[in-house]
């Protein structure tokens, strides 16, 4: 019997159970979107062509916009270019959609990555110390852990910015690089406050995920146990960790979205030219192609990122590819 | 009493302790800082309530001479906005909107909430199924984003953004009461309940509903933090309740001008936002505590 | 003066693998009051010797294992002195009990359920554990000494099981792959905590056969904590076995398990025996331990009544109101 391939197989399995719900999430986040922004009031040509345009100009503009056609077609093909790349033309830009989208995207991306990886440090810490023997330390890091949680993104921003950019004027108080200037460090410098916003709450979430799953740990006998085997404190943390560590990547995996929400404000007050500052942009412009597309993007990221968390949770723990025990 | 109905009886009342939900003996089991909490939320709404009467100027009077005034100015105490106009005045009419666009979406989601719960807790697999997974994606929508783009569709103001907030916190309510409602719905006194013949509206009403209740709400208490937060955000970016009308993420937007010249007047409606979004979870979590009986020391 | 680890027991010169003299463990309760678990209690273990410690729960049998093997909780407040090769396990450096356990001591937990890592492979975890002790020159050794160990413990197809994670097997294949584990490195003593307390009496029973077959096979000394008197009886098989009864942290008798099951002189022994269910007890007549034997904590040191049979005295002291 060739277990190895049973193994894979049911991973297989679950992977393409995952797939299909990604899909389906995906696709029905594509209607919201689409149904949203076409409800919204208003004539899309007359935002664009202005008030003193005739009858006939806004008639043209919409038949080239493809507003003529009935709602279903419309959505059709919008699908359609989307899978071919084509996200439409901004009215208010000028551009094509993906030109504008491309180098936002990675700026957020930039953004996301770097607030990720202090999120995950942060939880390593704020978990670790968290189920330490002394209690006024745990007490201390409870109350640190409640504010993160609960503290709303744009205003932990506003004080960094007002705390370390104005008031002590340590960290540059905007933009992504200073001109002239686009060495690595540059961009770190500018990057982290805005980072540190973005990651105190979903830091603090999987802070609390990995505080849990320890605390299930040590209510077992594993430790014990393995520690009678004689092995070193650096294997035993590693066993540890890798119990621990599952749940939490699942939380990670949802606080993506937080932080795709809170990149909205963060990229606004911190004046970073990503995904975030375009939403709002175009929101406030009514460039309905735009918001359109970016909203769909920001979605999509997110019900990736959601798949990626689930594939890498059942790596790294071998009961979830089974299913429920 | 006849001996059947008195054994009914018997059987129907709920038999956890948590399900008598005394008031009074709730409040004595908060924790400390649940009730300091639970204290500073009472007293910042009373003083909101009471503004219209307190001797101080109009939100809507603005003077362009007196713009940006720092604190401690004469008859502003809280300094003036962009504007003129009094920031105290305009905090305190602010956090007025804010809170009830903080409150009532959360009543209204979690009314649905339980509802669409409670019927996924207690159908049979398919219907649980469907709805849970309907909820599942719905949950799994970032927020913000949700509420964005119903606030873009819906168009601006108070009520349209109550109603695209309240779709976005059905998901997670519907969530906990499913949970909880599965939970107890297996229990002894629930499966005893319904051998003796009780009807469903008996069950719901006398077992399941006074069981889950508290817990749901501890939850909902919590999550009127966060949405106080997302009302803010949203009116941080325009799409809030559409100015003059003060509305604390709105102030906070008009303040962002002040932030390199006089940065204390943007931290005014900052720390009002923390202390609304931080107080809610506090009292929250101190139900919740409560309710259980357990503490989250480990 | 014999002392209590020597009492009950004819001296023969057989060198002791591990001798625990005077052992006791306190921890804090509430009110800063120390309350103790292990009280005074010593035992010599012997190679090829099964030791059983029975008793039942909250005796403090299994602390006491723990603490003699050098792993007593942080919390503990520990005094005696545990010597195993002339290292006093009590009072040595952690980097000196880690090379000990695991190595020379092996421990078989109770529970099936959580003495297995379950994030990694079962041949993963042996390897592992063969390697930290330097037991094979590199992975591919340690890989081939995983499956004669697996083999050793009576599990069919080990090449299969070692690939599996623990879930994918029963709870006595576990079990069986704990112990495989704790004799990965050829120990000289196994601490077995109520290994087959968690299974079929069926599959426990197959469990207690194998520790005992290999104490045969390998030598070992075995210390078995159950509180399972038929269990008792089917591990201590060989004359020379010995059997330790404890009762609120303390050793009330103490002798060959020949002795102690079949003539038990302690009342609490005689209780624990006489409640043993049986066929030939009639129904209604199931004796039980009497509260006060149960709750006493005051007897007195032990003394022998026999050639290596040794009960604590009932000596009472003045009666407390």
């Amino acid at each position: 019997m060739d277990y190895k391939a049973i193994t894979r197989n049911r991973f297989v399995r679950f992977v393409s159970a995952r797939l299909v719900l990604t899909a389906l999430t995906a696709f029905f986040v594509a209607i919201v979107v689409f149904f949203a922004i076409r409800s919204i009031p208003g004539d899309p040509a007359l935002a664009v062509l202005g008030v003193d345009s005739t009858l006939e100009e806004r008639n043209a503009l919409r038949e080239t916009m493809g507003l003529d056609a009935p709602v279903a077609v419309q959505f059709a093909r919008w699908i359609g270019d989307a899978l071919h790349g084509q996200f439409g033309y901004s009215y208010t830009q000028g551009r094509p959609v993906v030109d504008i989208i491309g180098p936002a995207l990675g700026n957020t991306l930039l953004l996301g990555g770097a607030a990720s990886a202090l999120a995950i440090v942060l939880a390593l810490v704020m978990g670790n110390l968290a189920t330490t023997r002394w209690r006024p330390l745990r007490r201390v890091v409870d109350g640190v852990e409640a504010f993160f949680l609960s503290a709303p993104q744009y205003t932990v921003a506003l004080v960094l910015l007002i705390a370390f950019a104005v008031v002590l004027p340590i960290f540059p108080a905007g933009g992504l690089v200073t001109r002239g200037d686009g060495s690595p460090a540059d961009l770190a410098a500018h990057l982290v406050l805005p980072a540190i916003a973005l990651a105190l709450a979903p830091g603090a979430q999987m802070a609390r995920s990995l505080k849990t799953s320890i605390s299930t740990l040590q209510a077992t006998e594993l430790l014990p146990t393995l520690r009678a085997r004689g092995l070193s404190p650096w294997r035993l943390s590693v066993h540890a960790h890798h119990n621990a560590l599952p749940p939490m990547i699942t939380v990670l995996g949802i606080q993506v979205g937080s932080m795709l929400g809170g990149a909205l404000f963060v990229e606004n007050i911190f004046s970073i030219p990503g995904l975030g500052a375009l939403v709002v942009q175009s929101v406030t412009l009514r460039d309905y192609t735009l918001v359109q597309a970016v909203a769909l993007l920001i979605a999509l990221i997110f019900v990736v990122v959601l798949l990626a968390a689930d594939v890498l949770n059942a790596l790294l723990d071998p009961r979830i590819r089974v299913g429920r025990a | 009493m006849t001996g059947a109905t008195a054994a009914r009886a018997a059987v129907i009342a709920p038999a956890t302790p948590s399900a008598r939900f005394r008031r009074r003996g709730l409040i004595t089991r908060l924790p400390l800082r649940s009730r300091i909490a639970l204290t500073l939320l009472v007293l910042l709404v009373a003083l909101v309530l009471a503004a219209p009467v307190l001797p101080i100027p109009s939100p809507f009077a603005g003077d362009l001479g007196t713009r940006l005034l720092p604190f401690l100015s004469e008859g502003h105490p809280l300094g003036t906005d962009s504007q003129g106009r009094d920031m105290l005045s305009r905090l305190l009419f602010g956090t007025r909107t804010s809170l009830i666009a903080g409150v009532m979406p959360i009543v209204i989601a979690t009314t649905l909430g339980l509802v669409i719960g409670t019927v996924a807790g207690l159908a049979g697999r398919v219907v649980n199924t469907l709805l849970m997974r309907g909820v599942d994606i719905m949950f799994a929508f970032p927020g913000v984003l949700l509420s964005l783009l119903l606030a873009i569709t819906l168009g601006v103001g108070l009520g349209t953004l109550i109603l695209a907030l309240s779709l976005v916190w059905i998901a997670p309510v519907a969530r906990i009461a499913e949970t909880e409602v599965s939970r107890i719905r297996d229990l002894d006194y629930v499966t005893a309940a319904r051998s003796s013949g009780a009807g469903y509206g008996a069950i719901l009403g006398r077992q399941i509903v006074p069981v889950i209740l508290p817990a749901v709400l501890a939850y909902a208490t919590s999550l009127v933090g966060a949405n106080v937060a997302i009302a803010g955000g949203l009116g941080f970016i325009g799409l809030g309740v559409p100015s003059p009308e003060p509305e604390l993420g709105s102030i906070l937007q008009e303040m962002q001008v002040a932030v390199f010249s006089n940065p204390s007047l943007a931290l005014a409606p900052v720390v009002v936002i923390l202390a609304l979004s931080m107080l809610f979870p506090l009292v929250g979590d101190g139900l919740r505590e409560a309710i259980s009986g357990r503490g989250q020391d480990s | 003066m014999p002392s209590p680890a020597t009492a009950g027991r004819l001296p023969d010169g057989v060198p002791l693998v591990l001798d625990a003299t005077d052992v006791s463990v306190s921890f804090r309760g509430s009110a800063a009051r120390w309350n103790t678990v292990v009280d005074s209690v010593g035992l010599g273990l012997e190679r090829s010797q099964v030791t059983v410690l029975l008793g039942e729960s909250g005796s403090g049998k299994t602390v006491f294992a723990r603490t003699i093997t050098g792993m007593a909780p942080r919390s503990a407040r520990v005094g005696g002195s545990s010597l195993f090769d002339g290292v006093d396990l009590l009072d040595a450096p952690a980097r000196d009990l880690r090379r000990l356990q695991g190595d020379r001591i092996g421990t078989v937990p109770q529970d099936p359920n959580s003495s297995l890592d379950p994030m990694r492979r079962i041949g993963g975890q042996i390897v592992e554990t063969l390697l930290q002790h330097g037991k094979a020159p590199h992975r591919a050794a340690a890989k081939v000494r995983a499956i004669e160990l697996l083999e050793l413990v009576h599990i069919r197809e080990p090449e299969r099981v070692a690939r599996c994670y623990p879930h994918e097997v029963s709870g006595g294949m576990r079990q069986r792959i704990a112990i495989a584990v704790a004799i990965s490195c050829e120990p000289e003593l196994i601490v077995a905590d109520e290994p087959s307390s968690a299974l079929d009496a069926s599959v426990g029973v197959r469990v207690v056969q194998l520790l005992d077959d290999l104490r045969t096979r390998l030598g070992t000394a075995i210390l078995f904590i159950t509180h399972d008197i038929g269990i008792a009886a089917l591990i201590a098989s060989q004359p020379h076995d010995r059997v330790a009864v404890m009762l609120g942290g303390r050793v009330v008798e103490l002798g060959f398990a020949h002795q102690v099951l079949r003539n038990p002189v302690h009342e609490y022994t005689r209780a624990l025996i006489a409640a043993e269910p049986s066929a030939d007890v009639p129904r209604g007549r199931l004796a039980v331990v009497p509260d006060d034997v149960r709750t006493r904590r005051d007897w007195g040191p032990l003394v022998d009544v026999e050639p290596g049979h040794a009960v604590a005295s009932a000596a009472r002291h003045e009666e407390v109101a």
